[in-house]
């Protein structure tokens, strides 16, 4: 069984809306200063509930590198949100707690570079490079945010994830 | 604190321009410290919200050490805009791709297909976005009457 382009446009469409929703949520907690407030669990909910995705892509692959790349995605973002859940809720304390999404992130590029094995002339492969290389990116950025603390380093986060947001969005049929 | 770097005796003195800042109608209360950049970097004490008017109060270390990114304006402000904007975006895009939209029906199956069309789902993130950013205003606003001594 295969499901076709336009139901593989309409889950990256779903899954855009999710992490654009995602990304607004922590840009918007990270403005708030000096308002109390409780932890946002958005972002670790969003990596568990793509992780269960990703695993039901891979049984739904159409090829064999499609099946391994959806099966190790779906474990980086379970782990990840496992761990960045536990750390949002006091139990993970760890000094390379922080990292854990940004490393993620930049993971999940790489898995999106390696998932694009088609020609660039297809819209479909080109989204996949655009989008990898944006998470590649948005990942770098993100360690730099948590080892240096510059607001710089957190809007190129925050913008690149918003990108690849879009990307997701405005994926090809 | 930030240091004084180099550029510290171009600048204004620091306590008249917080003072101006003091009196913006932000509610925010800011330390301008000379940056590396030259432009001065605001450096946010605090800000309450409350029913009679915003206040202001001195944060601890921890939260002073945070700055916004758009420090003229105040977090909810800078979310409610955010929230809007994406929004805006959400339905011009939905008026610019209105003839490729398209309508499912009311089935389960219809409604989520119809709803999973990009511009409609950014639309829709823009206005959850704007929603929860009025609803944190108004319990910023409602929940820390203690705060006003």
């Amino acid at each position: 069984m295969s499901i076709s382009g336009l139901e593989v446009a309409r889950a990256h469409w779903l899954f855009g809306a999710l992490f654009l929703a995602m990304v607004l949520d922590e840009v918007g907690s990270t403005l708030e200063v000096g308002t109390s407030r409780r932890p946002s669990y958005s972002l670790p909910l969003v990596l568990l509930l793509a992780g269960v995705g990703m695993w039901g892509a891979s049984v739904f692959a159409n090829s064999v590198i499609d099946a391994v790349v959806h099966s190790l995605w779906g474990d980086v973002l379970l782990a990840a949100g496992s761990l960045e859940l536990q750390r949002r809720r006091g139990r993970l304390r760890a000094w390379w707690g922080p990292l854990v999404v940004p490393i993620a992130v930049a993971v999940c590029g790489g898995l999106f570079l390696a998932h694009s094995d088609g020609p660039l002339s297809d819209p479909a492969a080109r989204w996949h490079v655009l989008m990898g290389w944006a998470l590649v990116m948005a990942g770098a950025a993100g360690v730099a945010w948590v080892r240096r603390q510059r607001q710089g380093w957190l809007m190129a986060y925050g913008t690149l994830l918003a990108a690849f947001s879009f990307l997701l969005l405005t994926f090809p049929r | 604190m930030r240091s004084r770097g180099p550029r510290a005796g171009r600048t204004d003195d620091p306590e008249a321009v917080s003072r101006q800042q003091n009196s913006s109608a932000s509610g925010m209360v800011y330390k301008v410290v000379p940056g590396r950049h030259g432009i001065g970097v605001r450096e946010v004490m605090a800000t309450v919200a409350h029913p009679h008017g915003p206040f202001v109060r001195r944060a601890d270390a921890s939260r002073s050490a945070q700055r916004p990114i758009l420090p003229v304006l105040s977090a909810l402000t800078v979310r409610n805009w955010l929230g809007l904007a994406v929004l805006a975006v959400g339905l011009v895009w939905t008026v610019a791709w209105n003839p490729t939209l398209s309508w499912y029906g009311f089935t389960p199956v219809g409604l989520y297909h119809s709803f999973d069309q990009p511009p409609i789902l950014v639309a829709l993130v823009g206005l959850r976005f704007a929603v929860r950013a009025r609803g944190a205003r108004a319990r910023a606003s409602g929940s820390e009457p203690g705060e006003r001594d």
